[in-house]
């Protein structure tokens, strides 16, 4: 056992031929708290990870995917009608699945009119903390709020418009939504009155995918409003990219979109009878999805980093610390030494 | 320079031995401290031979050149004699019934079965030349008044219109736009046996495997039956014999379909996808897929919409594999079009053939799949460093403390 002592690679000084220094204490208490701080944002650095971009094809086999629309359209409810038409040629009666709502056209406080959102790819801790999946609520009977039957009318509302809400799955191919209004390019039991039809509107809600109602999307917030044309065909076209959300072990699903809006005035393109009026959201599905994730080192490859910065300050604080000695004493003389100043305590026998 | 001089550079200064004192603590500390470098600079040596791939996105430049098609599809209810494969694109181009050419179907029985190769009757194909001709030199077939033969009485042997085969026949009546069947009572298909092989296989299936060349366009493949033809109103088939079969239908296994070069002949990629990040399924991600619907799919429509994204793979023996990865959305629906009991808010499109399409387009993106060694020799010995000097600076904190707690409790002065 005694043979052990001989692989003692790091052998010690007895004390007595140490020499410690209030400036050499000093010098150790500032590196302990500078090591402290290294240590502590090494730590922030670890746990909070980092954010690493990937872009993969999609593997899966889809068929459908989910559309999520809130929006108000300045056109009473009788008088729309809403499909959707895709690449593989189906029309998907879109009415029999959202709600439509009677209701007084307006704009919303903080609505951007006749502009859309600033496009960016949200951050991975936001899109984690909005991520709250929600479904539409039900129909309502906003008539019924207001008491008809009241001989003073003045204070009723008009009702002028049409709340549409609600989530639709659609064939995961090219295609188009559109809400235009009755006959205009598919024939119906009865025609809209083309002078009160208005395609004015508003969209709060414009999402691809798992409905999430607080993740910002480019249309979200927005409006359309032309009050001297209300015959206007509004078009969007977007591009959705899927987006994988990853952190520790939590995963959001979502579908970014891009976007750009054109808009046609009725009389303009009438003649052609390409263009009916109504609001159009064409879209695209793009192939690579992007995912987002937050990744962080193995734990001892944290330790082993950590210990070596460590190391490593300590090692160079030494060094400094020597060679500032040696410079001050070869400058400054060594009563300037930082690592011994002989005081009445240390002094020896002969020196008393 | 003076040795005095060198004496007050020294940084790294000494203690004599004879006032250094060795502990057993010590020891097992500097033998622990030697296994812990050991194991880590055999992490890093792992970590350095480690194999990553970085994916890297660029603009496809190979817009001009072709992508290979290749596939390996099973139709369970569907005989080989009738099944067709068509290649059309936007730009015009077309190949029509090309199943003759780089393309091996096999027969298969009522359990799925191979019973046969399937080269000796296609009713797509142009004979092989092997069925009994009439040997009259002056015989001239009838068309049964697909072609006008009024003026045959006129005309020399050579110059006369004639239908010799059945095949011709078949011809004749495509370009007249007439359903053709099985043959029947046609004396040349009857001659050369063609009726009665075509019904004896009307209960088998087929599997079709074999590849193509496409164009890098927008476009679509498809499994129609009967042959091919076109007109001014559009691309169509002679569907006479599927629509009168009722137990035929294009119900299908894809047993692989892939754009370009197949990843997985390169050999280091077999049975390693963790390597590449699980690119390898979406070079194929309709390999293994069954369709099968649970109702009567003769008048059906199956179609898959691919886009696909041109793939580089660069391994770090210098081989290049230039290939695809595609993502596929299914879609089906009844030829009758209207509502069906799946879709009940849609109205789906009426017409169109019986068969399996897949609808492609590009992307103009590539990825660049590169392989890279997991660290740089620099970063390697910088971490083999790392890992020395962070291993020595535990061992020396490690034994500072056990010589003062050994001190403190036993009171040593040395041991």
């Amino acid at each position: 056992m005694a043979g052990l002592k001989t692989f003692d690679a790091f052998p010690k000084t007895e004390e007595q031929y140490k020499k410690k220094s209030t400036k050499g204490g000093l010098t150790s208490l500032l590196t302990y708290l500078f090591l402290l701080f290294i240590a502590w944002t090494e730590f922030g650095e670890y746990f909070g990870g980092y954010i690493d971009q990937q872009y993969v094809v999609d593997s899966q086999v889809r068929d459908t995917v989910q559309i999520n629309m809130d929006i108000y359209v300045n056109t009473k409810c009788d008088w729309l009608q809403i499909n959707v038409r895709d690449q593989t040629m189906d029309r998907k009666l879109v009415l029999e699945e959202l709600q439509l709502e009677e209701m007084p056209f307006f704009i919303p406080y903080d609505t951007k009119v006749n502009d859309i959102n600033e496009i960016i790819t949200p951050e991975l801790d936001e899109i984690l903390g909005e991520a709250i999946p929600a479904e539409f609520r039900e129909k309502l009977d906003t008539r019924s709020f207001f008491d008809e039957s009241d001989p003073n009318k003045a204070h009723l509302p008009e009702f002028n418009g049409c709340h549409v809400f609600g989530s639709i799955p659609v064939n995961r191919v090219s295609g188009e939504l559109q809400i235009t209004a009755k006959s205009l390019g598919y024939v119906a039991s009865r025609k809209a009155p083309l002078e009160e039809l208005k395609f004015n509107h508003v969209i709060n809600e414009f999402s691809f995918g798992d409905f999430y109602p607080y993740i910002d999307n480019p249309l979200d917030n927005t409006a359309q409003f032309n009050q001297d044309e209300p015959l206007t065909t509004y078009v969007y076209y977007t591009s959705v990219v899927p987006t994988l959300f990853k952190k520790l072990g939590a995963e959001v699903d979502t579908n970014q979109y891009s976007v750009n809006d054109y808009r046609y005035l009725y009389k303009d393109v009438a003649a052609k009878g390409d263009k009916m009026p109504g609001i159009f959201f064409k879209y695209n599905f793009e192939p690579l999805s992007i995912v987002v994730s937050d990744v962080r080192l193995s734990f001892i490859q944290f330790l082993v980093r950590l210990v070596a910065i460590c190391s490593f300050l300590v090692y160079c604080a030494s060094w400094i610390f020597t060679l500032l000695d040696m410079a001050l004493i070869t400058i400054m003389g060594p009563k300037w030494s930082l690592r011994y100043q002989p005081d009445d305590k240390t002094k020896g026998i002969l020196d008393r | 320079m003076k040795r005095s001089t060198l004496l007050s550079l020294d940084a790294f200064a000494k203690t004599e031995e004879d006032v250094r004192v060795r502990t057993r603590a010590g020891g097992l500390i500097t033998l622990s401290c030697i296994l812990t470098t050991l194991f880590l600079l055999v992490n890093e040596w792992g970590q350095f031979n480690s194999v990553v791939t970085r994916p890297q996105l660029v603009v496809d430049r190979d817009r001009h050149a072709k992508l290979e098609l290749n596939m390996d599809v099973t139709f369970p209810s569907m005989p080989c004699d009738l099944v067709n494969l068509d290649i059309m694109d936007d730009s015009g181009e077309m190949q029509l019934d090309i199943l003759d050419a780089g393309f091996t179907m096999s027969r298969l029985n009522s359990e799925g079965r191979p019973v046969g190769d399937a080269t000796e009757l296609h009713v797509g194909g142009n004979g092989d030349g092997t069925a009994p001709v009439n040997n009259d030199p002056n015989y001239c077939g009838p068309c049964y008044g697909a072609k006008d033969q009024s003026q045959n009485e006129n005309l020399a042997q050579e110059e006369k219109v004639c239908c010799q085969d059945c095949d011709a026949v078949r011809s004749a009546y495509l370009e007249a736009g007439w359903a053709f069947f099985d043959g029947k009572n046609i004396e040349q298909c009857e001659r050369e046996g063609y009726v009665s092989k075509i019904n004896e296989h009307l209960n088998e299936g087929c599997r079709i495997k074999g590849s193509a060349q496409i164009n890098r366009i927008q476009g679509n493949l498809h499994f129609a039956p009967g042959k091919p033809y076109q007109n001014a109103y559009g691309h169509f088939h002679d569907t006479s014999l599927y629509d009168k079969t009722s137990n035929l239908n294009f119900n299908h296994i894809i047993n692989h379909l892939s754009f370009g070069k197949p990843i997985q002949s390169h050999s280091k990629l077999l049975g390693n996808d963790k390597r590449h990040g699980g690119a390898v399924v979406a070079t194929s991600p309709l390999d293994g897929r069954q369709v099968f619907p649970d109702r009567n799919t003769h008048f059906h429509q199956f179609s898959y919409f691919a886009k696909i994204v041109p793939t580089r793979y660069e391994y770090l023996d210098n081989v290049v594999i230039e290939t695809a990865q595609f993502s596929a959305t299914f879609h089906s629906r009844p030829l009758a079009g209207g509502r069906d009991k799946d879709h009940p808010n849609t109205l789906h499109v009426r017409g169109g053939i019986p068969g399996m399409f897949v609808f492609f387009e590009m992307s103009p993106l590539k990825v660049i799949n590169k392989e890279q060694h997991g660290q740089t020799w620099s970063g390697f010995i910088l971490n083999c460093i790392t890992s020395i000097g962070g291993v020595l600076a535990v061992g020396t904190v490690m034994d500072k403390l056990f010589y003062k707690a050994q001190r403190s409790i036993w009171g040593k002065k040395s041991q």
